[in-house]
C-alpha cells in the first residue's frame, strides 16, 4: 500500500482535514481585483483574503487584510464615487466599496489572527483594537463597540504577549457582554477559533430595493461546536454571532438621504401621472392642443425624471463571512494536539457532518492558533 | 411649436439625466511618483504616517545627542537601539523598527564615533561566526578574538500608547497617540534620559459611510 493511500486513509478514520471555504480559490476574485477596480477593491480583497487565510497563505491574507484597512482608513469627503452615491442619479452601489461596519471590523478580525499566526501579538492587539471601533458607529447606543470576540481576541493577544495588566483590562470588556465566559487560563498557550455558518445576507427591500434588510445565511444549521479529543468533548465558547452584528447596528445616515431621494421619485412619478392624464381630459374635452401639448410634455419630463432617480441600496457584501466564531484556549499539554477534532451541533445535537482535524499553527514564538470552519 | 419645444425639451432632459459611464475599468491610472517621507501624503486618517515617523526619530535624535552620559564619556559608551524593548500597546498597526532603524542610523551618522552601537538583534549571526572561529572552520579574521560579544551600557526603551474617540454622531475619529522613548541603564537600571513625541489626529469620514 502506496504512503499516500495510507495517509489518505488515516484522515479517512480520523475524520476529514480541516476544511477551507467552499470555494477556497482566490482566482475568480483576483480577476474581478482587476477588472472592477477600485469601486470594489475593498469587497475583492476581503474575498482574496479570507480564501489565503483559510489556505494558510497568512503572507497573501496579510497583504490582502492590509489593502482592505488601507482603503477603509482612507477619508472620502470628496471623492467623485461618494459625490455618486449621494446624487439622486446614482445608485448608493455606486460609492467606493468599504463595508458595513461588521465587515469593516471582521477585516480586522483576520489581520489580528494573521499576526497571531505570525508570533506578532502586539500588533495583533492593535488590529482587534481598531475592529472595535469599527463597530463604534451602531446607530442604537447598547450595540455600539459590542464586538465581544474582538475584545478577546485582544485579551488573549495580550495574554501571548505577557501583558497581564492589559490582558485582563480587555477581559473585563468580555465579561461585560459574556458574564458566562470561562476566561483564559494563566498558562493556556493554543487558542481554538472555529466558525460557524455563512455570511449575513443584504437583502433588498422597499421601492426600487431603497434599503436592505439583514437576514441570516442560508444552507446551515450548524450554530455550535465542540473540541473532540481521545473521546473526550471539550465545549467551545460561542464568543460572537457576526449575523447579530449586521442586524443591530441600526439605521444609516445614507438611509436618511435615500429616504429623500425616494420621497422626490414618488412625487415626481405623481406629478408626471398627474399632468399627462390632465392633457389627455384636455385634449378631450377639445381643448387647445398646445396647452395640452405642453401639459403632457411636461408631464412626461417628471415621468421620466422619477425613472431616472436611482433610490437602490448598496448590498453588496462580503460572502465568505462566518455566521458564529466559537473559542477555547488551553494549555497544549493537557491535549493531544495531534488528535484535535471539532464537532459541530444544531442547539446541542451533533449535525451530519463530519468530525473535523483542526488547522493547528504554531507561531514562531512556539504558541498554538487552532482552526476550523464548518463551511 | 410648443408641442415640438416640449419634446426637444424632454430629450435634452433625457440626455442630461443620462448617468455618465462609470466604468472603473477606463479609469486613467495615475503612474507612481516619488515624495518626500517628510510630506502629508494623500492618503489621510488618524494613523501615524511617514512624516511623523520622520519627525519623531529627528527629534529624538537631536535629543540624543544632548546627553551628557552618552556625548561626553571618556569612552565610548555601548548602545543596543533596536525594537525588541520598545512596546506597542497602542491600536496602531506599526512596524517599530521603522522608528527605532531611524533613530539608531540618524544618532550613529551624528555621532561620529562617540557611541558605540551594539546590534544585538543580529546576535545569532555573530555568535554563528564566532562557533566556526572556534571550530577552526574559519581564520579570526582581521580585528582578533575577543573573550565574549560586546556587552551595552544603555538600551533604548519605549512604549507607543494610544487613546481613540469616537463621536457617533458626526462620524468624527480622533486618536491620541504618545510615543515614549528612554534610554535604560543596563547595570543600574535607572533611565538616564526621557522624551516623549505625542500628536492628535482627527477625521471624519463621508456621511454614506456612516
Amino acid at each position: 500500500m502506496s504512503s499516500k493511500l495510507l495517509a489518505g486513509l488515516l484522515i479517512l478514520a480520523q475524520g476529514a482535514p480541516a476544511l477551507a471555504l467552499a470555494d477556497a480559490d482566490p482566482a475568480p476574485y483576483l480577476a474581478k481585483l482587476d477588472s472592477e477596480g477600485d469601486r470594489n477593491r475593498v469587497l475583492n480583497q476581503m474575498e482574496i483574503g479570507t480564501r489565503y487565510f483559510w489556505s494558510q497563505d497568512f503572507q497573501g491574507a496579510g497583504r490582502s487584510f492590509d489593502d482592505c484597512i488601507q482603503n477603509i482608513e482612507l477619508v472620502f469627503l470628496n471623492d467623485p464615487s461618494v459625490v455618486k452615491a449621494r446624487s439622486l442619479w446614482y445608485e448608493e452601489g455606486a460609492k467606493t466599496f468599504k463595508g458595513e461596519p461588521y465587515e469593516r471590523a471582521m477585516v480586522y478580525y483576520y489581520r489580528g489572527l494573521v499576526f497571531l499566526a505570525q508570533g506578532d501579538y502586539e500588533n495583533a492587539r492593535a488590529a482587534f483594537r481598531q475592529g472595535t471601533f469599527q463597530d463604534a458607529f451602531a446607530e442604537e447606543e447598547q450595540n455600539q463597540a459590542d464586538f465581544a470576540v474582538l475584545y478577546f481576541l485582544e485579551a488573549w493577544a495580550s495574554h501571548l504577549n505577557g501583558d497581564k495588566d492589559l490582558r485582563d483590562e480587555a477581559l473585563a470588556k468580555v465579561h461585560a457582554l459574556r458574564p458566562d465566559f470561562p476566561g483564559i487560563g494563566e498558562s493556556d498557550d493554543t487558542l481554538a477559533l472555529v466558525e460557524t455558518g455563512t455570511a449575513p445576507r443584504k437583502l433588498g427591500d422597499g421601492l426600487d430595493h431603497s434599503y436592505f434588510v439583514f437576514r441570516r445565511g442560508k444552507g446551515f444549521t450548524e450554530n455550535r461546536a465542540e473540541l473532540v479529543t481521545a473521546g473526550e468533548q471539550l465545549p467551545l465558547y460561542a464568543m460572537e454571532d457576526v449575523y447579530r452584528q449586521a442586524a443591530t447596528r441600526g439605521g444609516r445616515e445614507i438611509d436618511q438621504i435615500i429616504k429623500g431621494q425616494v420621497k422626490f421619485k414618488r412625487a415626481a412619478n405623481d406629478v408626471g401621472s398627474t399632468l399627462t392624464d390632465t392633457a389627455q381630459v384636455v385634449s378631450a374635452l377639445g381643448g387647445d392642443g398646445t396647452v395640452s401639448g405642453a401639459l403632457a410634455g411636461v408631464g412626461a419630463l417628471a415621468s421620466i425624471l422619477s425613472g431616472k432617480a436611482k433610490v437602490k441600496a448598496d448590498t453588496r457584501t462580503w460572502s465568505s463571512l462566518p455566521d458564529r466564531v466559537h473559542v477555547s484556549t488551553f494549555a497544549s499539554g493537557k491535549l493531544g494536539m495531534q488528535d484535535l477534532a471539532v464537532q459541530f451541533l444544531t442547539d446541542g445535537t451533533p449535525t451530519d457532518q463530519p468530525t473535523q482535524q483542526l488547522i493547528t499553527i504554531k507561531d514562531p514564538r512556539g504558541r498554538q492558533l487552532a482552526l476550523a470552519r464548518s463551511r | 411649436m410648443v408641442a415640438r419645444f416640449g419634446r426637444a425639451f424632454v430629450a435634452l432632459a433625457v440626455i442630461g439625466c443620462m448617468p455618465a459611464v462609470a466604468d472603473a475599468k477606463t479609469k486613467s491610472r495615475q503612474p507612481s511618483l516619488y515624495q518626500s517621507p517628510d510630506s502629508p501624503g494623500a492618503v489621510r486618517g488618524v494613523g501615524v504616517e511617514s512624516q511623523d515617523i520622520v519627525s519623531m526619530s529627528d527629534a529624538m535624535m537631536r535629543d540624543l545627542l544632548t546627553v551628557p552620559a552618552i556625548m561626553n564619556a571618556a569612552t565610548a559608551p555601548r548602545v543596543i537601539i533596536d525594537s525588541a524593548h520598545f512596546r506597542n500597546e497602542s491600536s496602531e498597526i506599526i512596524d517599530k523598527a521603522m522608528i527605532t532603524d531611524r533613530i539608531r542610523v540618524l544618532l550613529s551618522r551624528a555621532a561620529s564615533g562617540r557611541v558605540r552601537f551594539v546590534g544585538r538583534e543580529y546576535a545569532d549571526a555573530v555568535q554563528m561566526e564566532r562557533d566556526l572561529k572556534d571550530a577552526g572552520q574559519v581564520d579570526v579574521g582581521t580585528t582578533g578574538r575577543t573573550r565574549a560579544m560586546a556587552g551595552a551600557d544603555y538600551r533604548l526603551v519605549g512604549r507607543i500608547g494610544t487613546r481613540d474617540a469616537v463621536d457617533t454622531r458626526t462620524g468624527v475619529k480622533e486618536r491620541y497617540s504618545t510615543y515614549t522613548f528612554e534610554l535604560l541603564d543596563l547595570e543600574y537600571g535607572d533611565l538616564i534620559w526621557s522624551n516623549i513625541y505625542e500628536f492628535k489626529k482627527a477625521a471624519q469620514d463621508n456621511v454614506v459611510y456612516r
